[in-house]
């Protein structure tokens, strides 16, 4: 797509104490609304919220590996992204974090949903077109590691509309798909109760019932997911296999992080005839006299009310993924559409020392510590005739 | 007598081959690859005993240096990206259409334009590259843009102005042993300056500039003890007398010499011109150009190290645009790129085994 020319013009508005919860809890949020934008929510120097986002190709499922790296799925790749900014004391315009869009993995458009980081650091990602969890690979264009026990196996062709995969103190914990059945597509006509939690370490299904799950996440030693077809934030009891609402959504609810006792759940607008619809949610919207949403909610999992809210009105009517960034005041982003991601260069300047015999030693790079913005003026670059056209 | 082809899916170039280019290919079982402009070119020896090499050509944004790792990775610095290509075909596979390999953007990293010209890979498969834009020799960071390993000790400051303009690393055991620079500045864009006839080889190791006067030097290899390398703007291909600090030139041809692979106990040497002529201008590759017919030689030479001559050629008719560097890739016949943006990227799928 040309990200140039995609759709730019949007308002934010928020819940009066939005901006005060948000320092309170000393968190940024980071959230995706495919087709094109990353958003990043942070607190102003002056106390004020401030809102900040990038453009990339189709942004899917986000995750962060403590606060300075975050991995972000796209229409056909994995990025990843690493803050340079030093320590947070030290800030730069109000920023305490700038992620550099640093590796790209290419997966290839296969529909990549969840993605979320292993305790050994391997990057894990919900691959929906094959049915299957599979990890980055430098070699291949993934590598298959799960798929549910009502699938024979990965396989092209989304079956059962795997999408979400929560992440336990071990690895892989939970996945939760639309439905659990094997041919070709057939989880669309189970999108009302057809939708199933999987243990992945027994390979067994422990709940089921649910209308088009997503979001599946391991927080405070239990199971939490969205039923997104009837609005719900719901906690799981894998045994005996129940689901209890927690809160209602005002939207068809996807994405879904954590900060201390609360909730961030995405909100999205279903449309009257599209997947999301016809699942019970438009009418309890209307029944409610509410329309849907599409921003993110903030839920107080001691007492099940909505208390805060950040709502987009724009163009586009999904929101596919949040997370929250514990001890990140505002975080800020370079793109890929701007030429600001070839002019400008992150270098440690003390990685390198001058000897006194007037030669270099390497000294090295710190943990991402030292790092200094060197925007270089690459059209004064001589371009020895290598780089024309 | 030389074959000429027309390719008529791109139309803008023909080849004209030496008799013996494709069967030389074939017996030393290698492909060729190039960046030319906005295109990588792959070369590869085809079927056995055809007449063509198969051609394969694919846009990628301002492609720099390549460099083949064995017969299933390349490495290619583009404008700001260093992307690892990787073949997802096994040893018996081949696409619909007959490659043997296919190459597939497979990750990168974001360094920023840095005009990495030339790309190494050591032993344990880590990348080295030039770095002209911070004067260095560098590799990849996994959080900064990239990670500088060495300058020269006549470049004082460690900053981003193309002081020298770095274009070239050779490897000795597996470690840089050579670098070229267009001039010995330390003076920002101070290369320029140089009228061209300062450019020099530094010894990595020993920090000291050991050959000077070559006029824009590239891709310094070493071969049997021997450092051969280019002077482009007097269009000669030859070697570092060490020991007098100088440079013999062996081949001369009119166009800018830049890329260089060795294969056994050849040199694959790549040869193109200007479209702007301004870079070019008044370096004695031009008067040797217009000397020959007023037109830039443009193509592949395979120069045998031993007799010092040119043994075969593809000389490329069109696509008048410069190629920047080379590489020769193992054991490939007919070698495929996808670019990182096109539809094969996003449709072309190697799983990995199941665990």
């Amino acid at each position: 797509m040309d990200l140039a020319a995609a759709p730019d013009t949007f308002s934010v508005s928020a819940s009066p104490g939005f901006a005060a919860w948000l320092a309170a809890q000393n968190a940024s949020i980071a959230f995706a609304t495919p087709p094109s934008k990353l958003f990043l929510v942070g607190i102003r120097p002056d106390g004020e919220l401030g809102v900040f986002e990038r453009t990339f190709d189709k942004t899917m499922g986000l995750a962060r590996e403590g606060t300075d790296r975050i991995y972000m799925g796209l229409r056909h790749q994995v990025w990843r992204l690493e803050n340079v900014l030093p320590p947070p004391d030290r800030l730069e315009q109000g920023f305490d974090r700038c992620f550099v869009p640093r590796q790209v993995h290419t997966i290839g458009d296969v529909n990549v949903h969840d993605v979320s980081v292993a305790p050994d650091g391997d990057v894990w990602f919900v691959n929906t077109r094959f049915g299957c969890l599979s990890r980055l690979s430098d070699e291949h264009t993934f590598d298959p590691a799960w798929s549910p026990p009502y699938l024979p196996g990965p396989a092209n062709g989304d079956r059962c509309h795997l999408n979400g995969l929560a992440m336990g103190p071990q690895g892989p914990l939970f996945a939760s798909s639309v439905s659990e059945t094997d041919a070709i597509d057939s989880w669309r006509d189970h999108r009302s109760g057809g939708g199933v939690v999987t243990h992945i370490p027994s390979g067994e299904v422990v709940a089921r019932g649910f209308s088009m799950p997503h979001s599946p996440r391991w927080y405070d030693d239990r199971l939490w997911i969205t039923n997104s077809g009837t609005g719900d934030l719901c906690l799981v009891d894998p045994d005996p296999g129940t689901f209890e609402p927690v809160a209602f959504i005002p939207g068809f609810p996807r994405g879904l992080s954590f900060i201390n006792h609360y909730a961030v759940v995405g909100s999205s607008k279903p449309r009257e005839g599209d997947l999301y619809s016809g699942l019970g949610l438009g009418e309890r919207l209307a029944d409610m006299g509410l329309e849907p949403q599409l921003g993110i909610f903030v839920v107080d999992l001691q007492t099940g009310g909505v208390v805060e809210w950040m709502v987009v009105d724009g163009p586009m009517r999904e929101l596919f993924d949040v997370i929250t960034l514990p001890g990140v005041r505002r975080a800020m982003a370079v793109g890929l559409v701007s030429d600001e991601i070839e002019r400008t260069h992150w270098i440690d300047s003390s990685s390198m020392r001058r000897t006194d015999a007037g030669t270099w030693d390497h000294v090295g790079t710190g943990e991402a510590g030292d790092a200094t913005r060197a925007v270089a003026e690459v059209d004064a670059l001589g371009r020895d005739g290598g780089v024309s056209g | 007598m030389t074959g000429t082809f027309t390719y008529q899916e791109l139309r803008d170039w023909e080849l004209e081959l030496s008799d013996g280019f494709v069967a030389w290919l074939a017996d030393h079982d290698v492909a060729l690859a190039f960046s030319q402009a906005n295109r990588v070119w792959m070369v590869g020896p085809g079927s056995p005993g055809g007449p063509r090499p198969d051609i394969d050509v694919q846009a990628f944004d301002q492609p720099l240096g390549i460099v083949a790792d064995g017969p299933d990775t390349v490495w290619l610095a583009t404008r700001y990206q260093i992307w690892r290509l990787q073949n997802v075909l096994g040893p018996e596979g081949r696409t619909r259409d007959g490659h043997d390999r296919l190459y597939v953007p497979r990750t990168a990293h974001t360094t920023g334009f840095l005009g990495a010209q030339d790309l190494a890979v050591r032993a344990d498969g880590s990348l080295l590259f030039t770095n002209t834009l911070f004067n260095c020799i560098a590799t990849l960071s996994p959080s900064l843009s990239f990670e500088p390993q060495w300058i020269p000790p006549f470049v004082t400051e460690f900053t981003g102005e193309d002081r020298c303009h770095l274009t070239g690393l050779a490897l000795r055991e597996d470690q840089p042993a050579f670098a070229t620079v267009l001039g010995v500045s330390d003076q920002p864009g101070g290369w320029r300056a140089t009228d061209h006839r300062d450019g020099a080889v530094v010894d990595v190791v020993a920090d000291a500039v050991v050959a000077r006067g070559l006029c824009m030097p590239y891709s310094p290899r070493l071969h049997d003890g021997r450092l051969w390398v280019t002077s482009a703007g007097e269009g000669a291909f030859g070697y570092i007398d060490l020991e007098r600090g100088r440079f013999e030139t062996v081949v001369q041809l009119p166009a800018f010499l830049r890329g260089v692979a060795i294969v056994g106990r050849y040199a694959v040497v790549a040869a193109s011109g200007s479209r702007s002529g301004e870079l070019f201008s008044g370096l004695p590759v031009e008067s040797a150009m217009l000397a020959a017919g007023g037109r830039w030689r443009q193509g592949l030479y395979v120069i045998d190290l031993d007799r010092g001559e040119i043994v075969e050629s593809m000389t490329i008719i069109g696509a008048g645009y410069e190629i920047t560097a080379l590489t020769a890739i193992p054991g490939a016949t007919s070698p495929k790129l996808v670019g990182p943006n096109s539809d094969e990227a996003q449709h072309c799928v190697a799983v990995g085994a199941s665990s």
